[in-house]
């Protein structure tokens, strides 16, 4: 019982603290973001498993996870309201070559950073070039050329 | 907004509550760890907890780990040649008891507890138990001079 206490209370933690911290942090992995994920994994295994390393402890605590997961997904398409909080919505950064100051502010992100995808994926070099950019819910700049 | 040429569902509504529930998020995640700094999971003054028992008192943390050593300490001021410390069943049953100092001459189960019978030179006496969580959540307990007044104890043990 305790060991499926433990996963899904880190299950929730989890994904609460990944919300909180913003869609750019999963967007776009650092290599510093990649060596904190494992620091993360590190201290979640050591809490998931406390002291009981056996295999049965692992299945009913790999179990739980999944569990969870499938009856979130489950509850997300039957609440679209849960869906929103559990995965955002998409958040437009710029129109028609026009910034759009206070989403980038409250997404956390630099006109830079549309640069930089506009450039990777499509090759712009100007705001001006760009009709849209919106910031997905996976974290992700999309760019739609003019 | 013109974006009638995108299909995308935007809802500028929702952007703003959330915005503003990330900012209490942030103020908890943050709040959290200055409490936790100051020791609110530790065994410091912020998470350290008093009973009077007439002239003596017990001190004990507020949030416990379950596994982690905690200590249970009382303080007698005037104590006389023999002295006891109960403490009810209901408390011990959620530790295992590592280590009593000094230790007690004598240990009787009595009144749903155990008695704890100290000699002393008179004075000041201060006995310590070394314990460890075996249970996780609320901990209630008595704890009593001799086998007088009872206080109740109340903890947290996390996990």
């Amino acid at each position: 019982m305790e060991s499926v206490i433990r996963a899904l209370l880190i299950y929730v933690f989890l994904q609460i603290v990944v919300r909180l911290s913003g869609r750019r942090t999963l967007g776009e992995l650092t290599p510093f973001d990649l060596v904190l994920l494992l620091i993360i994994s590190e201290a979640t295994q050591q809490a998931l498993m406390s002291q009981d390393f056996s295999v049965t402890n692992a299945f009913i605590v790999i179990t739980t996870l999944f569990g969870a997961d499938i009856v979130l997904s489950k509850l997300k398409k039957v609440s679209p309201s849960m869906q929103k909080w559990m995965e955002g919505v998409p958040t437009l950064l710029v129109e028609h070559g026009n910034v759009l100051n206070e989403k980038l502010k409250s997404s956390r992100i630099e006109v830079e950073d549309i640069l930089e995808s506009a450039r990777i994926n499509h090759g712009i070099a100007k705001l001006s070039d760009i009709k849209y950019a919106i910031l997905e819910k996976s974290g992700e700049i999309s760019i739609i050329p003019k | 907004m013109a974006t009638a040429d995108l299909e995308i569902k935007f809802d500028p509504k929702f952007e703003k509550a959330n915005h503003r529930a990330e900012r209490i998020g942030w103020s908890i995640m943050f709040a959290l760890l200055v409490a936790t700094s100051l020791g609110l999971f530790g065994q410091s003054r912020f998470s350290w907890r008093k009973v009077e028992l007439g002239n003596a008192a017990a001190h004990f943390s507020k949030f416990i780990r379950k596994e982690a050593p905690t200590q249970l300490r009382f303080e007698i001021q005037d104590a006389a040649e023999q002295e006891s410390i109960w403490i009810s069943n209901e408390y011990l049953k959620n530790f295992r008891v590592e280590e009593i100092t000094p230790e007690p001459t004598e240990v009787i189960a009595v009144n749903n507890g155990f008695q704890h019978i100290f000699k002393t030179k008179g004075g000041k006496l201060n006995v310590s138990f070394e314990l460890v969580p075996e249970e996780f959540g609320r901990i209630e307990g008595d704890v009593a001079r001799g086998l007088g007044h009872h206080e109740s104890i109340k903890q947290f043990a996390y996990f």
